[in-house]
């Protein structure tokens, strides 16, 4: 049994109790973003990571194709001039680029960056920092830094628990 | 060098919504601490009765809640799984909306009743033993409660046993210690030990309320059978407590109940098993119905005339019987089977249907009215030697333990007194024998008036008034405890020769004081000394229980039985002598009643924290219920 007088001490002034539970919120949304980097993040950065893990969808990249095929509106004819046209210039064939996350050098940069949590009354936020070693093309800046529906439901799960838990030990 | 981020950004509002339950939470948690601490220091019954209910509706209220936040999960889910239908599905789902809010509605009205009565219920088991249990100890109730013993005949411990019985069942206080009592208790003397606790709890059961008249008109019903040569007994009370429900809706009162079942048990069947009758006339099977029907069409009835709605169970089986007798006596017994069913049959419907026949249930209902030879039984059974005996028994001891301490000291100290005041030998006689005849009814304190009332000597003199006498001889009595000598026999006694104590003689406050202090003070010490008489016996035993195990763990040759014959007696007389000297010295640290109210108070204040542990966990519990949404 808890003696009368300990749950008296247990009872807080308001402002010190609000700065406790953002401690607790804070802490929470690190702890849980240090396990998403730790378990995760690196996986994405593998071969065949689209295809595995379903994330970080790409912007399509427009290839000189698409363009010709874009341009071709005046009939056959004008597409085969400007094929021909294109020829005579020596571009013959056009590949799509590969990702950028195969390149082996994010890869290895993936999951050393360090987190960071804030939480207040007005704003509770985590950053998990990705750094990729080379510049990013402006077009594709945010591919990398998408979460899936399913990896951010996973994330809050785990800051609910880990506040329900940290509440509960109070 | 361009990095990227990934960020997660929390529910700003959720978080806000979660910090404000932690707050909500903490706050109630405080006004109730807060509340609990005044009513601990107060200890208040009414405010912990208040407690106990609000927090049974405070429970049930937390429960509907959960009940509600699951049924508003499932609607959730629901509502996203059907997002994609369209509008028409919405309009489903908002009538289910409207389905589900009055089922909750509903569901956590019955709930609310259900939880109220449980607490009510709770409530009664809890506080009926504490409130019994300081009944006990008011000496109004005691006298009352001897009073009523001596009227019965029965040992004061019986006549309390009833009278908690009695408290226990709800009835009021004066009544348990008055004349529903002193009636309870003739029934006792009259037909047997146990029997007032059968007929209470009979009356209970049926929903009689439970007065002296209800309790003598049961009485009057076991003579009336016991003079019908049917006797009723406790196995026919019992029988009449437990089907009694079922019997009041077959439509028979309480005579006709026992006429019923003693006719049965006369029979050599169990009471009962009336009630096995009844229902097999009420709840039949499918199976059994058509042939039923076929039956009562064979006999000319329908299943509505003994269906024992507007008719009793003997009027319907009378009914029954008429339309059998009809018939040829090779076909009546397969006729019954198919009206009473193998139940029925099983259950002893033939003896009473015999019984309804010969005439002789209607005798047994006429057999208990009026008084039935009560009044002649009861002045036989309060008459007896036993009776006497026991009356004799309480009246000495109401003479003991009367008002003003110990009435033999109060004689002594009033003999004394009349010996310093010069009484002649018969007037002093006279004033005792008024004294010894007072205190038996009134106490000490009383007799004393009477005693001065015969002795005119001193009235005469015109020495000293009724009050005044009164408190020289209890402060002679005083002074007397206060002097170191102890059992002083009249004969050593001096006779001053001096002139007479004045008037109103007796002593000053201070002094009375000063003994009242010197009296706690020895009584302190000897409380010290019972409880050092107390860890001696205390030690003894655990010494003997230890032998006794070292005993039976080796074993030998002596078997455990005779291991068991050798230490049993010792322990157990051990063990009574534990009990008189833990109640010794109860007895002497506390002066009684200090004591007594003590326990009750602690025992409450326990109460109070076990209820502050359970509502901490409850708090506890919907906080983090409330946080869920972050």
């Amino acid at each position: 049994m808890i003696p009368l007088s300990v749950k008296l001490k247990r009872l807080k002034p308001a402002d010190q109790k609000a700065s406790e539970f953002n401690a607790i919120v804070r802490d929470e949304i690190a702890g849980a973003l240090e396990e998403y980097q730790a378990e995760r993040v690196e996986l994405h950065f593998g071969p065949s990571a689209t295809r595995r893990y379903g994330r970080y969808w790409r912007n399509p990249r427009r290839s000189l194709r698409y363009l010709i095929q874009q341009a071709r509106t005046a009939g056959r004819r004008a597409e085969l001039t400007e094929l021909y046209e294109l020829r005579r210039r020596g571009l013959t064939r056009v590949e799509d680029p590969s990702p950028l996350e195969n390149t082996g050098t994010t890869r290895g940069l993936a999951g050393t960056g360090k987190v960071r949590a804030t939480a207040t009354a007005n704003k509770q936020r985590g950053v998990l920092p990705l750094p990729t070693g080379h510049p990013i093309n402006p077009a594709h800046v945010g591919e990398l830094s998408t979460t899936t529906q399913e990896e951010t439901a996973a994330i809050r799960s785990r800051v609910i628990a880990g506040v329900k838990r940290r509440l509960k030990e109070r | 060098m361009a990095d990227e981020q990934i960020v997660f950004d929390a529910n700003t509002e959720a978080v806000k919504r979660a910090y404000a339950s932690v707050l909500e939470a903490d706050k109630a948690l405080l006004a109730q601490v807060q509340r609990t601490i005044a009513a601990s220091q107060a200890g208040s019954k009414q405010w912990l009765e208040a407690k106990t209910k609000e927090t049974q509706i405070l429970r049930t209220i937390a429960k509907d809640q959960d009940s509600l936040t699951k049924k508003a999960g499932e609607f959730n889910t629901e509502t996203q799984r059907t997002e994609g239908i369209g509008r028409k599905a919405f309009g489903a789902m908002q009538v289910a909306i409207g389905a589900l809010g009055l089922k909750a509605l509903l569901d956590q009205m019955t709930e609310y009743r259900r939880e109220l009565g449980r607490a009510e219920l709770a409530h009664a088991k809890l506080f009926k033993p504490l409130e019994v249990a300081a009944a006990g100890r008011s000496p109004a109730l005691r006298k009352a409660v001897s009073q009523a013993a001596i009227t019965a005949g029965v040992t004061v411990e019986e006549a309390a046993g009833t009278a908690a019985l009695l408290m226990r069942e709800g009835v009021d206080r004066k009544e348990a210690s008055g004349a529903t009592l002193v009636e309870a208790l003739k029934a006792e003397q009259t037909f047997g030990k146990g029997v007032s606790q059968d007929i209470v709890g009979l009356l209970d059961a049926q929903g009689i309320a439970i007065t002296p008249g209800n309790i003598r008109s049961v009485a009057a019903s076991m003579s009336g059978l016991i003079g019908a040569g049917a006797e009723l007994g406790t196995e026919g009370l019992g029988a009449a407590r437990e089907s009694g429900r079922v019997l009041q809706g077959a439509g028979l009162d309480l005579r006709e109940q026992f006429a019923g079942i003693a006719a049965l048990q006369d029979a050599g069947r169990k009471g009962s098993e009336l009630e096995g009758i009844v229902q097999a006339i009420i709840s039949m099977e499918a199976s059994e119905k058509e042939g039923r029907e076929l039956a009562l069409k064979a006999i000319g009835l329908k299943p509505e005339d003994v269906d024992l709605a507007g008719e009793d169970l003997f009027e319907a089986l009378r009914r029954v019987d008429e339309g059998i007798t009809k018939h040829h006596p090779d076909i009546r017994e397969p006729l019954l089977k198919n009206i009473l069913g193998k139940q029925g049959i099983s259950a002893g419907g033939t003896i009473l249907l015999d019984a309804i026949r010969s005439g002789k249930v209607s005798e047994l209902v006429a057999a208990q009215q009026g008084d039935a030879g009560l009044g002649a039984r009861e002045a036989a059974a309060l008459g007896s030697e036993q009776a006497t005996e026991n009356r004799l028994k309480v009246q000495a001891d109401l003479a003991k333990a009367g008002k003003g301490g110990d009435s033999a000291l109060v004689r002594q100290s009033l003999e004394t007194y009349l010996l310093q005041k010069g009484m002649s030998g018969p007037e002093i006689t006279a004033a005792l024998k008024a004294f010894d005849v007072g205190v038996i009814g009134a106490g000490p304190d009383k007799a004393l008036s009477s005693a001065f009332l015969a002795t005119p000597g001193l009235q005469r003199k015109g020495l000293i008034g009724m009050g005044a006498f009164r408190g020289a001889v209890l402060g002679q009595l005083r002074s007397a405890r206060e002097s170191p000598v102890s059992g002083v026999e009249l004969g050593d006694l001096a006779v001053p020769a001096g002139p007479a104590p004045s008037l109103g003689e007796g002593p000053s406050y201070s002094e009375l004081v000063k003994s009242e202090k010197a009296e706690l003070v020895k009584s302190e010490k000897a409380g010290s000394a019972e409880k050092g008489r107390l860890d001696q016996i205390r030690s003894a035993l655990s010494f003997v229980r230890s032998s006794k195990a070292a005993a039976l763990a080796s074993g030998g040759e002596r078997s455990e039985r005779e291991i068991n014959a050798e230490f049993d007696p010792a322990i157990k007389e051990l063990q009574e002598q534990e009990k008189a000297a833990a109640h010794k010295a109860r007895e002497a640290k506390g002066g009684g009643g200090d004591v007594e109210m003590k326990d009750l108070l602690r025992s409450l204040l326990k109460v109070n924290e076990q209820q502050l542990e359970r509502m901490t966990e409850q708090n506890d519990h919907n906080l983090v219920r409330n946080a869920t949404s972050l």
